[in-house]
């Protein structure tokens, strides 16, 4: 039936070392951005769509969908203050503890690579709170769930064409 | 500041250098260049992991643009059916 058609197509993923987060992280995702839309959809006639209402929904599942992580709760924070958010990237830096400005005092590359860690803190939800190590070690797990996020929002897409 | 060099962070370079080299194994292959994975240097890491993010993140704004051109469009009664994305998810 559609088994063989599953068969035949091969998995998106490359290759994840923990699968069943990766399946468990999906399934709480579609869990709440598809309650969420559907309401949007029922109240469309009250209150008009927008991207950004959809994208306000999209980064609450997110987030919802990965509290064992720091940058969640950030972005949960983000969300629940700020009824009409702009988008993640929003570079308000009002950073506390942002890396200190190095001196360019020769070894430029050092400097390079200190302004490259800044930029990673303003793009991470609350890197700007993190130390460099913290930082570091949540940037992989929230680019892991935005590629799942990216994954499941195509889907619902090409389902609804 | 006295130090020329202030470090914000207690981390030592090659701490951070390590921390960083993890990075490259999430960055999505572009091996066009070279065939074997070659060590880059941590600065590339992270220039590419910034790049890859904003991209991500507008891939997902995209998305969202389109999700809510497909709600905007739809009828009322067009419902959002919670076994079939799971279903077109497993197909992937």
């Amino acid at each position: 039936m559609e088994r063989q058609i599953i068969n035949k197509k091969k998995r998106v993923f490359s290759v994840e070392p923990n699968k069943s987060h990766s399946a468990a992280f999906t399934r709480k995702y579609i869990s709440h951005l598809v309650p969420a839309l559907k309401k949007l959809n029922m109240n469309k006639n009250s209150s008009q769509i927008t991207q950004q209402t959809v994208k306000h929904e999209v980064d609450m599942a997110l987030a919802l969908s990965a509290q064992e992580f720091a940058w969640s709760r950030f972005l949960l924070q983000k969300l629940s203050s700020s009824k009409n958010p702009t988008t993640t990237t929003n570079s308000s830096s009002k950073g506390t503890q942002v890396l200190e400005r190095p001196d360019k005092e020769g070894g430029d590359e050092e400097g390079e690579i200190e302004e490259k860690l800044r930029e990673l803190q303003k793009l991470l939800p609350g890197g700007e709170e993190m130390n460099v190590e913290e930082m570091l070690s949540e940037i992989g797990d929230y680019i892991k769930c935005l590629e799942l996020q990216t994954i499941a929002l195509k889907s619902i897409v090409q389902d609804t064409t | 500041m006295s130090s020329r060099r202030a470090r914000a962070s207690n981390l030592g370079e090659d701490e951070i250098n390590e921390l960083v080299s993890k990075l490259q194994a999430l960055l999505p292959h572009s091996s066009s260049r070279c065939t074997r994975r070659e060590q880059m240097p941590p600065w590339k890491i992270l220039e590419e992991t910034c790049g890859y993010i904003k991209r991500l993140h507008r891939e997902v704004d995209n998305l969202s643009e389109r999700i809510s051109q497909l709600l905007a469009s739809t009828d009322a009664t067009g419902d959002v059916d919670v076994a079939d994305f799971v279903r077109s998810l497993l197909r992937q």
